[in-house]
């Protein structure tokens, strides 16, 4: 016998163990790199928060932009062939009905833009233009105007030519929205 | 007997010989677990962050951004089809055919054989000039742009020339971050 004490297992205390400051119990993290650690992810969470929430409201906005565009491009075209149509049997309604297709400037001098569109004698002929976009591309957008290039064929009837003359013209349209409604306010031939 | 599977706040109250049940130690396979989400989800944030950066820097619209570029190529290749002229036309297919792909690039490397002969025996001199340009369509790879165009070309024939307007779609295609023309088609 050696004398020696010895323990069973349910005897043994457990050992005790240094804990080293800014340690925990284990001696695995240290504290302050941990809450170093915790307060940096914190932060990368909220800036990453806050960048994603911007890149978010500009996306947003650039689709809404993009729909604005596609409207204004779509006004264009309907509004440009409303315009550019007549009938000379029916020319005082038609062109009361092209008036509420142009605004600002273009509405001002509207009278000069049916002077240009209409030719003398076209009741007297019995004139009629049918207008057709074919092709549409847009120049420039801003907040309220697009400008939109557009390729015409146009074809014109009379008592005298019943057979269609046909014609193109390259048009430049700016639009701008009124009232929730893309309207014309330029139109002139390039 | 300490409890390695309970985790809580852990007093910091220096150096001190501790024997006592109480003190928090999760285990080293649970700690293991949450180093690797900290990492993954850091990394995750930072790479978020990245993208959201990058996207702020290079402005509101990529394709607005695009829209420049596209159309100046656009223009730029409907001048020169359009201005081809005696003595310098070897030089201005050349430009052109760096300006292009695909078909229309072999259609311009094939004028140069013989174009410029049939410009120099007519002297042909002639002007263009974009009235109107706009982009019918563009993503990310393609667009299509409609250009106004006016030309005059005087000739032996007509040496007060004769201006014209035309109506042109340029098809156009992205590649090695530049656009380049992939077709030209003259509108009736």
């Amino acid at each position: 016998m050696t004398g020696v004490p010895t323990a069973t297992p349910e005897q043994a205390e457990p050992a005790p163990r240094v804990v080293v400051p800014g340690t925990t119990p284990s001696g695995l993290a240290p504290l302050p790199t941990r809450q170093m650690l915790t307060r940096a992810m914190v932060a990368l969470v909220l800036a990453a928060v806050a960048v994603l929430g911007i890149v978010g409201w500009r996306w947003l906005d650039t689709t809404g932009r993009e729909q604005r565009t596609a409207a204004a491009v779509d006004a264009a075209r309907t509004r440009t062939v409303e315009v550019l149509s007549y009938d000379a049997a029916v020319l005082d309604a038609d062109l009361d009905a092209a008036r509420a297709h142009v605004t600002g400037e273009l509405a001002a001098r509207f009278d000069q833009l049916v002077a240009d569109l209409v030719p003398p004698g076209a009741r007297d002929q019995a004139v009629v233009s049918r207008a057709e976009v074919v092709r549409a591309a847009v120049m420039s957008t801003d907040a309220d105007r697009v400008s939109v290039l557009l390729f015409v064929d146009r074809t014109a009837t009379s008592a005298q030519q019943p057979e269609a003359s046909r014609s193109t013209s390259r048009l430049v349209v700016t639009m701008t929205p009124v009232a929730g409604e893309w309207l014309i306010a330029e139109l002139r031939a390039v | 007997m300490t409890d390695l599977k309970t985790r809580g706040p852990v007093p910091d109250t220096g150096s001190r010989i501790d024997g006592s049940a109480g003190l928090p130690a999760a285990s080293p396979r649970r700690r293991s677990r949450w180093a690797v989400v900290m990492a993954a989800l850091t990394l995750v944030l930072v790479a978020l962050t990245a993208v959201d950066v990058a996207l702020l820097l290079g402005g509101d619209d990529p394709a607005a951004r695009q829209r420049g570029p596209a159309l100046d190529t656009a223009e730029r290749v409907a001048v020169g089809l359009s201005s081809l002229s005696a003595g310098t036309a070897e030089a201005q297919l050349a430009t052109l055919s760096e300006s292009a792909t695909g078909s229309l690039r072999a259609e311009l490397d094939g004028y140069r054989g013989y174009l410029p002969a049939v410009l120099e025996e007519a002297q042909v001199v002639a002007d263009a000039r974009v009235d109107a340009a706009g982009l019918e369509q563009i993503d990310d790879d393609s667009a299509v742009a409609l250009v106004a165009l006016t030309t005059t070309a005087r000739t032996a024939a007509v040496p007060d020339g004769e201006e014209r307007h035309f109506r042109l779609a340029v098809g156009l295609e992205r590649g090695a971050g530049r656009w380049l023309a992939s077709s030209v088609g003259y509108l009736p």
